[in-house]
């Protein structure tokens, strides 16, 4: 039966993880940067904590594929558990038959499965645990009397340095394991002597440690890479650490039921209690918008342009940064000009975000820029965003594209160093060494579909980005190269949603001159009529083809709104106008 | 005669070293000099520098140098990456080499066959370098800086502490560290941030002051002591930045406002004066050596960011009265740069008064992401001044700090990759004529400039090193305990 519990337990993990929250274990991926080599490694571990964040870092690189992320969560929860058993089991004074509670041993992992729901709660956390619960292991097996004592007190300054302040998990056990110890019940002069030091020590490593580095006290004992945003408390991760150090107490201290029924229905009882409040912590703390986020964002970044539309069509973007993901996926297809008001547009800022000082944004900016030809943008964005991630680790995602825009700018020397630190990693490794063969070699670069079609739509002449005149920038960037179409529709998108009719229908005459047979997209058209009916009392003389299904559509749109004039028409007209443009501006708040 | 004798002794010292049997195998004899990384051939290094461990840019699966020294000392370095010196054999070397040169002979392993290099020469002063070096780490970035650092690094050694890490008071930055003519004894630093305020240590007393008042524009920003060390000079700027759209520089720094004010350690009042808070642009303060002078550079008031590439500065000159703290009323132009269609950004006095150095650009003020940035030396005795081409590349070159005795200067150069600020040490004597400069050492270079992400932000030369009170520093930031610096208009 045991049997069982187990594998529904461990499965329900990996599919949980795989199936349910994949973009959860890549945006962990993306925010690290483990490297092989003694460079890396040394610069790691000389350092608090920092064994359990090198360990950390090395599973946290498979997670860039979700199945094997799932399945490296399954592995230190399973670790998890049965380091629990183990201590559990060889916990003194322990009754041999209360086996029946077991399943409290899944406790531990339970509550780190919720606590990985949260993208910021880092898996050297998780590493620092194991390594504390394997220490307590390890101190079980000493023997006996002084020789477990003295492998005690090596091995806490040393998991301290290696892990942190899980020291007080070791420490906590090794209080009570020595307490409930046949020889010294009884001897507490012995106890005190021996055993109590142990706690005074625990708040001294830290002071010594602060000798070497500059942490905040209270950071050392709870934790430096245990949380991402280092500098915020995320107390409720302490709640592992006593139930790791609680569940073999548990054991020792729940009294065996006698023979009969109620023993044998405890397990069960047990087993379906943990197996409820896993089920509603998970319900409560899975965060499945965010889920959607990062999933916009990889597949950007992936170029998985139909699989973004689908899940827009799926469950409509509630956000600014999901519309950029949109609003790009729509061009790439084809699609933005005569489809972007069949999605909920959120204003200028759902096509260009503006920069803000945070690790996720920027990235998806920085591949907008990229296809746009503003190379600097998305260098720069993608710097930024490495830059902010808070607990100063790098980014292989970052890195690659700082080598890319490099490449493209001619920098070759500052592409080498990004790109050689990315031949140290697993999983690029293939992607830089390829890369290499790019620097100083001026035909591949132009060859290359990406490469060279970026550097042939970039900016020629200088000037400084502008934040407030994104508008005149596509209009530099398109007048500087005609080819860029992109930057064309982004420049028409951008007043569209803008509701900047004067300057789109200045623009329009760029590509679709007064009297030119080429056809208009239909929201052009939309927002032509309109702007041609805010001057005009009719489209008769209106200098652009507009069809008989626009006209028709605004007389329609027109007749339908002053039916509701001075009431709410939005709800009734998104029917039938809710793709039109005139939509958009007349009930979107931007 | 004696130079015959000294050449004699290192030939003969050579030969001793290469007869003894050491080396087995093939030997295949090289004719061009190795390329060496970092690059020190030809350079001139001060006495008391820490080993110039380096490695040669081509397979070897091991490595060996042999130094001679002109006295026929000799020092063997050698590893299979790197080839590392002994750090006490070469501090003796040094000593007695000093004002002399070393010859070094390179040989690189392949299989069983060695490769013999051209020995090419170190020339060693007998000028010392100060105590260390204290800089900013920090990220060559844009707007989002995460680890800022401030570290000191002894130069006779390799040994590097940490004075300050934004880890400890978290999310603060730290910048704009100075000191009285390399006294760690006078220190000034700011720490921006909710908790941040400006750092000043003097003599042995920690004061955390809130610089900002209603009649002043900003907090303070650059730094200079004066000599004397009861007054400094900051600038009060409101920098902003903007971003290139072509591959040729990344970012614009520029001020909005800028002007200088004096702050008076002993009265703890800023003294601002009419004329050096005006609608022009005024930063970059530096005292001259003997404190009767103001250095700083001027520029007229423009739109920014659209007149950006019309931004120029001139090097002026006010008086400065180190009784009172009040700058004369008359502004003296050192160097017009502005009708030269230049720009002059962080001018730094030698100590001993005999020159100045300075950047060059096209034009900003913001010298470390110009690629078009020199530095240049302007002689104070006679007021000519001249580009620094020995010291030049064809990359950034921007902030400089100048030894105690005015023979060495640090510098601040992007050559190395184009991206990361990187520290080069070069030598001047007194009538300006300079040396062939060199990186940094390292133990391991290779590891060292290989692993590293943040540049060398402002070098500044130390005598003794620095000891900030870093306990008082947490408490008072923490607890938010900010001491008002009072403000008086001085005319």
């Amino acid at each position: 039966m045991r049997k069982v519990y187990s594998l529904v337990f461990w499965l329900g993990v990996f599919l949980f993880f795989w199936l349910l929250v994949p973009y959860h274990l890549r945006f962990h991926e993306q925010f690290q940067f483990f490297r092989f080599g003694t460079d890396y490694f040394m610069e790691s571990v000389l350092h608090p904590e920092g064994f359990s964040f090198y360990l950390g870092g090395f599973v946290t690189q498979f997670f860039l594929y979700p199945w094997a992320g799932a399945l490296v969560v399954v592995l230190l929860l399973v670790l998890l558990q049965r380091l629990v058993a183990r201590i559990s089991y060889r916990v003194p004074g322990r009754a041999d038959g209360n086996t029946f509670l077991y399943p409290l041993t899944f406790i531990p992992s339970a509550f780190v499965w919720l606590l990985l729901c949260n993208e910021n709660y880092m898996i050297s956390a998780v590493v620092a645990l194991l390594l504390s619960l394997w220490a307590v292991n390890l101190y079980q097996r000493a023997g006996a009397g002084n020789l477990r004592i003295a492998v005690f007190y090596i091995l806490q300054p040393v998991l301290f340095f290696a892990s942190g302040g899980t020291v007080i998990i070791f420490t906590a056990c090794f209080l009570y394991l020595e307490a409930f110890r046949r020889e010294n019940t009884g001897h507490w002069k012995w106890y005190a002597v021996r055993v109590l030091p142990a706690v005074v020590l625990v708040f001294l490593y830290p002071v010594a440690v602060r000798l070497f580095f500059q942490y905040p006290y209270a950071k050392l004992l709870g934790g430096i890479h245990f949380y991402r945003y280092y500098y915020f408390s995320y107390p409720i991760q302490y709640i592992a650490w006593i139930l790791a150090a609680a569940v073999p107490l548990s054991c020792r201290l729940i009294p065996t039921p006698g023979p009969g029924r109620l023993r044998r229905i405890v397990s069960p009882v047990l087993c379906a209690l943990i197996g409820a409040g896993t089920v509603f912590g998970l319900y409560r703390f899975t965060d499945l918008d965010k889920e959607l986020l990062f999933g916009y964002d990889i597949l950007v970044y992936e170029e998985e342009w139909e699989e973004v539309l689908q899940r827009a069509q799926k469950d409509p973007p509630g956000s600014s940064i999901e519309m950029v993901a949109v609003n790009l996926a729509l061009w790439k297809t084809g699609r933005l000009e005569t489809e972007m008001f069949h999605y909920p547009q959120q204003g200028p800022e759902g096509l260009m975000m503006s920069f803000r000082r945070d690790f996720v944004t920027p990235l998806m900016m920085s591949d907008v820029y990229l296809h746009l030809g503003m190379v600097n943008s998305a260098q720069r964005n993608a710097y930024d965003a490495m830059e902010a991630i808070p607990d100063f680790q790098k980014s292989a995602r970052c890195y690659k594209r700082l080598a890319q825009t490099h490449i493209i700018n001619g920098h070759y020397r500052v592409a080498r160093s990004f790109l050689e630190q990315l031949s140290k990693t697993l999983f690029y490794r293939k992607w830089a060494q390829d890369a290499m063969q790019y620097l100083g070699n001026e035909e591949r670069i132009e060859d290359d579909p990406v490469y060279g079609k970026v550097r042939r739509m970039r900016y020629r002449d200088e000037m400084l980005f502008s934040p407030q005149g994104l508008n005149a920038m596509l209009d530099v960037l398109y007048r500087e190269n005609r080819e860029n179409k992109m930057a064309y529709a982004y420049m028409l998108a951008y007043t569209m949603l803008a509701k900047d009719l004067e300057r789109f229908a200045n623009y329009i005459t760029l590509e679709y001159p007064a009297g030119s047979d080429k056809p208009l997209p239909v929201p052009y058209q939309e927002a032509l009529a309109l702007y041609w009916v805010q001057s005009h009392t009719s489209l008769e003389d209106i200098p652009w083809e507009i069809t008989d299904y626009v006209y028709r559509k605004l007389n329609d749109f027109t007749a339908a709104y002053r039916q509701f004039a001075g009431g709410r028409p939005e709800r009734v007209l998104k029917k039938d106008f809710g793709k039109t443009y005139w939509y958009y501006v007349f009930f979107t708040k931007t | 005669m004696f130079s015959l004798l000294k050449r004699s002794l290192v030939l003969v010292a050579l030969g001793a070293v290469f007869s003894c049997g050491h080396y087995t195998g093939e030997e295949v004899v090289e004719y061009s000099l190795p390329n060496i990384w970092p690059d020190y051939r030809e350079v001139t290094v001060p006495l008391n520098i820490a080993p110039l461990n380096f490695t040669v840019e081509k397979t070897f699966s091991y490595l060996e140098a042999v130094v001679v020294g002109t006295d026929g000392t000799v020092l063997k370095g050698s590893g299979k990456r790197v080839i590392r010196f002994s750090l006490r054999r070469w501090k003796q070397l040094l000593e007695k080499n000093a004002g002399n040169s070393l010859q070094i002979t390179v040989r690189g392993r392949t299989g069983k066959k060695w490769h013999k290099y051209p020995s090419f020469t170190i020339y060693v002063s007998d000028r010392p370098i100060d105590h260390g070096l204290v800089y900013r780490h920090i990220a060559p970035g844009y707007e989002v800086y995460s680890k800022v650092d401030i570290y000191q690094r002894e130069l006779f050694s390799f040994r590097t502490r940490a004075i300050y890490e934004n880890t400890l008071i978290p999310q603060t930055c730290v910048n704009c560290h100075s000191f009285k003519q390399g006294d760690p004894e006078y220190l000034t630093l700011h720490v921006r941030g909710e908790k941040g305020a400006t750092v000043l240590q003097k003599e042995g007393t920690f004061r955390y002051l809130d610089s900002r008042s209603d009649s002043t524009s900003t907090a303070f920003s650059y730094p200079s002591w004066h000599p004397g060390g009861r007054f400094i000079a900051y600038s009060l700027n409101r920098t902003y930045q903007s971003f290139h759209v072509t591959s040729e520089d990344r970012v614009e720094v520029y001020d909005l406002v800028s002007d200088i004010v004096i702050y008076d350690t002993q009265e703890n009042c800023i003294l601002a004066g009419d004329h050096l808070t005006t609608g022009a642009f005024e930063t970059f303060p530096k005292f001259s050596a003997d404190g009767h002078s103001l250095y700083f550079c001027l520029a007229k008031e423009k739109n920014l960011p659209s007149e950006y590439r019309d931004l120029r500065y001139n090097l002026c000159r006010v008086d400065f009265d180190p009784l009172t703290g009040k700058t004369g009323k008359e502004i003296h132009t050192v160097i017009d740069a502005v009708s030269m269609g230049k720009s002059i950004s962080q001018p730094v006095p030698s100590p001993d008064g005999r020159f100045l150095l300075f950047s060059l650009l096209d034009f900003g003020t913001f010298p470390v992401n110009h690629r078009a940035s020199e530095l240049a030396l302007l002689d104070l005795e006679d007021g000519t001044w001249r580009l620094l081409e020995e010291w030049n590349s064809p990359d950034v070159e921007s902030y400089h700090s100048w030894s105690s005795n005015s023979n060495w200067v640090v510098f601040s150069s992007r050559r190395h990759d184009g991206l990361l600020v990187l520290p080069y040490i070069g030598y001047i004597d007194s009538e300006g004529r300079v040396g062939k400069p060199f990186l940094l050492p390292q133990k391991d270079p290779v590891h060292f400039y290989g692993m590293l992400t943040r540049s060398f932000n402002c070098p500044e030369l130390i005598t003794a090193p620095v000891k900030l009170k870093l306990r008082e520093l947490e408490r008072r930031a923490n607890g938010m305990d900010r001491e008002p610096v009072q403000f008086r208009r001085i005319d």
